[in-house]
C-alpha cells in the first residue's frame, strides 16, 4: 500500500493511494503484478470493502466456473502492529449460498493465523486468481529486493493429505513462511460446497499440533479445489515496523480492556472463551439441541466448560502477538494429572453444532467430531447444520431414513456422515441444508437463510438473521440482542438491522478480529495512527455501510427476491414452548419488519 | 461508601451516553439498586425478570469478578465495580 497524502490538512483523497494486487491467470500461468489506484475508501481499507466492488462487476451464473475470481485480500491494518492484525479474506462467488434463481451469492469469509501478514510482507495486497488449470498446483508468493515473486508449481504430492499434513509438508521445503490450503474437502469440491481454506498458525507450526483457523464459510475451498489451486505459500521476514506509544496502548486497551473479557480467561478478567456461552444460552433454553430444538432438560450440561475440567486440560493459547488468549484448547489429560496430547480447540460455534446440536453430549465425542471437520478442511457451521437436519428428518421419517439412518447422539454414525461429506461421498449432505431439504421436501425445519446454514443461536431469537450478508452472525451483529435486552418492538429491531447490526463487518475491511472488540474510538485511533489515514470516524462508518450495503446490492443482483429475506419457517409456525426468551417471532411481525428495513436500505442502494 | 460504576456501551446509548456513575451503596447489590433506581431503563439489564442478576452480565469488584451469589459483598470508599456483557463478545457495534 502506498499512500501519497500529504495529511497536512488538506483532505484525504483516496485516490492518492494504490495497493499491490496480482492477477494470477491458472490457464495460461501468466502472473500480472500491478499497482492500482484507489477508488474509494472502501479500497483502501481492503477485505471485502475491496473485493466486493470487483465481484459486483462480474457476471457469474455458477460458482464452479472459470468465470468466478477467488479474491484473496487482507486489510488494512492486517500484518500492522494493531493486535489481532492478522486475517486474511477469501471472497468469491459462493458455491453453497444460493437464490430461489440458482444463482450464486458473492461470499468472503476470514481467517487469522499469519498468512495474511507474510502475504503483505512479500508485498501483496491482493490476489486476484482467474481461470482454472488443468493440474493441481501451489502459488508460491516470495519476497524479494524487486518486489513480490510468484510461481505455480505442480502440487500432485499434496493430493489426499488432510488439512495440517499438507501445511507440515510444506513447512518442510518453505522455511519461515505460512501457508493456506484446503483440505480433502476442497478436492471434492464438486460435492462438498461448504470446503473451507486452512491457513497456519506460529503455534501450530511450531509445536506441530494441528492448529490452524479457517476461512469457512462459503465454500471458498471449494472455489479453490476447482480451480486446482490446492495451496498457497507466503514466504517473507516478518517486518513489523517500529511500535507507536498510541498503538502500545491500544494493544494494552485490546488485550486487557472491557472488549475483549469474554474471550480471556478467568485469571486474566475474562469470562472463559466464547464456550462461556453454553451456561448462559442455556439459562434461556436457547442452546441448539437436536437442531435447533432445545429441550432444557439439563443434557447439555455436560458440554459446559467447568465439566470437562476433570477430562481435559484446558489451555488457552492465542494467535501471534495476541493477548486475549482466546484458544481454548483441549488437551489430554494423563493418567498422572499432566498434559498429554492435543485433541482439538472448542469454540462455541463448532462445540455446539458438531455435538449438542447432534445429540452429543460426550467430550471425547465432541473433540473427536470438531476435529474431524478440521482435517478434512469444512466449514464446521454449514456441516454441523446440515448433518444435523439429517438427524431430525430421520427422527421425522423412520420409514423413508436419508443416508446411514443416522438419529441424534448416534456417534459412530455420525461420524461417518461427516466423514463422507468430507471427502466426497454423500453429495446430499455435502451440497448443504437449503438443496438438501428442496430435494426431500421438507423445507421447514432446514436450518439456512439465503442458502447458507445458520450459526448456533436460534432463528426465533434473530430476525436480523436474513439481512446477514455473508454469515448470519459474523456480518449482522443482531444475534445475542434479544437474549441480552429482550425487547420486541418493531422500531427496536428496524434500528438494530439498519444502525448498529451491520457494522458488525467494520473489521471485515480492517483485518482486524472482532474478537478485539474495539470500540469505535479505538478502530479510528487504529485507522488514524497504525494505518496511517487521516480520515475521521464518520468517513470509516460510513464506508463500512457503502460496504455493507453493496454485500446486500450483490445478491439482488444475484436474483435475491424480498421474499427470500425470511427465516426457517418453523421459526414462526412451530413455536419451541421450551424457549424461554419472548416468543415474538410472528409471521405479521416479520413482515412488517421487512417492509420498515427494505424502507431504509433500498433507497440507499440505489444511491450507491 | 462512595463508588464507581462502569458499564458497556449498551447501557449507556439507554441513558444519554453516560459510562460511568458515582453512587452510594454498602453492598455490590445495593450499589447496582440504586443505579437502577436512578436509571429505570438500565433495571431490564441488570436484573433477571424473576430474580438476581441478569445472567447475560458479569459483575467486576475492583478487577475480580463475582459470582452471581456474591452480590452481597460489602464495599468500600473508592471501589469500582464494573458490569460486563458476558455475551457481547466487543462493543464494535456501538
Amino acid at each position: 500500500m502506498r499512500n501519497t497524502n500529504s495529511n497536512n490538512g488538506t483532505a484525504f483523497d483516496p485516490q492518492k493511494v494504490w495497493y499491490t494486487r496480482a492477477t494470477v491467470d491458472l490457464a495460461t500461468g501468466a502472473i500480472h503484478v500491478e499497482e492500482v489506484p484507489c477508488r474509494n475508501l472502501e479500497d483502501v481499507l481492503g477485505g471485502f470493502g475491496r473485493s466486493f466492488q470487483m465481484l459486483m462487476t462480474r457476471d457469474v451464473t455458477d460458482a464452479l466456473s472459470t468465470d468466478n475470481p477467488l479474491i484473496i485480500n487482507t486489510g488494512l491494518l492486517t500484518g500492522s502492529n494493531v493486535m489481532t492484525g492478522l486475517r486474511t479474506y477469501f471472497s468469491a462467488y459462493s458455491p453453497l449460498k444460493h437464490s430461489d434463481e440458482g444463482l450464486p451469492a458473492a461470499i468472503w469469509s476470514a481467517a487469522s493465523g499469519k498468512f495474511g501478514s507474510k502475504m503483505k510482507w512479500a508485498g501483496l495486497d491482493e490476489i486476484v486468481v482467474e481461470g482454472r488449470a488443468s493440474h493441481p498446483l501451489l502459488l508460491v508468493i516470495q519476497d524479494s529486493p524487486d518486489g513480490p515473486q510468484m510461481t505455480l508449481k505442480p502440487a500432485d504430492a499434496l493430493l489426499g493429505m488432510e488439512t495440517h499434513d499438507k501445511i507440515m509438508t510444506l513447512q518442510k521445503d518453505y522455511e519461515d513462511a505460512h501457508f493456506a490450503v484446503i483440505g480433502p474437502a476442497g478436492e471434492a469440491y464438486e460435492n462438498c460446497y461448504f470446503a473451507a481454506v486452512a491457513l497456519s498458525t506460529e503455534n501450530e507450526l511450531k509445536s506441530g499440533d494441528d492448529k490452524c483457523r479457517f476461512a469457512g464459510r462459503g465454500g471458498m475451498g471449494a472455489v479453490m479445489g476447482f480451480k486446482n489451486l490446492i495451496g498457497l505459500v507466503a514466504q517473507s521476514k516478518d517486518k513489523l515496523t517500529k511500535l507507536a506509544p498510541e498503538v502500545k496502548e491500544l494493544n494494552k486497551k485490546i488485550s486487557t480492556g472491557p472488549g475483549s473479557v469474554k474471550f480471556r480467561e478467568a485469571n486474566k478478567g475474562g469470562l472463559g472463551g466464547t464456550w462461556s456461552n453454553f451456561p448462559i444460552l442455556d439459562e434461556f433454553h436457547v442452546l441448539p439441541q437436536d437442531n435447533f430444538r432445545p429441550k432444557g432438560d439439563g443434557a447439555v450440561n455436560r458440554l459446559f466448560r467447568e465439566n470437562l475440567e476433570d477430562d481435559f486440560i484446558i489451555k488457552a493459547e492465542s494467535c501471534y502477538r495476541c493477548g486475549i488468549n482466546c484458544h481454548k484448547n483441549i488437551y489430554e489429560k494423563k493418567a498422572d494429572g499432566t498434559r498429554g496430547e492435543f485433541r482439538a480447540k472448542f469454540d462455541y460455534e463448532p462445540l455446539n453444532l458438531l455435538a449438542t446440536n447432534l445429540g452429543i453430549h460426550d467430550g471425547e465425542q465432541a473433540w473427536k467430531l470438531v476435529q474431524l471437520v478440521d482435517n478434512l478442511g469444512m466449514d464446521s457451521i454449514s456441516c454441523g447444520t446440515t448433518v444435523g437436519y439429517v438427524l431430525d428428518y430421520n427422527e421425522r421419517h423412520p420409514d423413508a431414513l436419508l443416508c446411514n439412518g443416522a438419529r441424534f447422539g448416534e456417534f459412530e454414525k455420525i461420524w461417518e456422515l461427516i466423514d463422507g461429506a468430507g471427502r466426497g461421498r454423500l453429495p446430499d449432505v455435502g451440497r448443504g441444508v437449503k438443496r438438501l431439504s428442496i430435494k426431500t421436501g421438507d423445507t421447514d425445519y432446514a436450518m439456512h437463510v439465503k442458502g447458507l446454514e445458520l450459526p448456533a443461536y436460534l432463528a426465533e431469537t434473530n430476525p436480523g438473521y436474513p439481512w446477514a450478508i455473508a454469515g448470519g452472525h459474523m456480518t449482522m451483529g443482531t444475534f445475542m440482542a434479544l437474549v441480552m435486552e429482550g425487547d420486541t418492538s418493531m422500531d427496536y429491531w428496524v434500528k438494530a438491522i439498519t444502525q448498529k447490526g451491520l457494522l458488525q463487518v467494520r473489521d471485515d475491511l480492517l483485518g482486524t478480529c472482532k474478537f478485539a472488540g474495539m470500540g469505535q474510538k479505538m478502530a479510528i485511533a487504529a485507522v488514524q495512527v497504525e494505518g496511517g489515514l487521516d480520515v475521521s470516524l464518520e468517513d470509516l462508518l460510513a464506508a463500512v455501510r457503502r460496504a455493507y450495503l453493496r454485500g446486500l446490492a450483490i445478491e439482488r443482483k444475484q436474483g435475491y427476491r424480498r421474499a427470500e429475506y425470511t427465516l426457517p419457517a418453523q421459526a414462526f409456525d412451530d413455536p419451541n414452548v421450551n424457549v424461554k426468551t419472548p416468543a415474538f417471532m410472528t409471521r405479521e411481525f416479520f413482515r412488517e419488519l421487512q417492509q420498515e428495513v427494505w424502507k431504509v436500505f433500498e433507497p440507499e442502494m440505489a444511491a450507491l | 461508601m462512595s463508588v464507581t460504576v462502569t458499564f458497556p456501551a449498551l447501557f449507556a446509548e439507554r441513558i444519554g451516553g453516560i459510562e460511568t456513575v458515582e453512587l452510594e451503596g454498602e453492598t455490590v447489590q445495593e450499589a447496582l439498586r440504586v443505579l437502577t433506581d436512578r436509571h429505570a431503563e438500565l433495571a431490564p439489564l441488570v436484573w433477571h425478570p424473576e430474580a438476581g442478576l441478569n445472567p447475560v452480565m458479569a459483575v467486576f469488584l475492583n478487577g475480580r469478578q463475582l459470582d452471581p451469589e456474591d452480590l452481597a459483598t460489602p464495599v468500600h470508599s473508592g471501589d469500582q465495580i464494573q458490569i460486563l456483557s458476558a455475551l457481547e463478545g466487543g462493543e464494535a457495534a456501538t
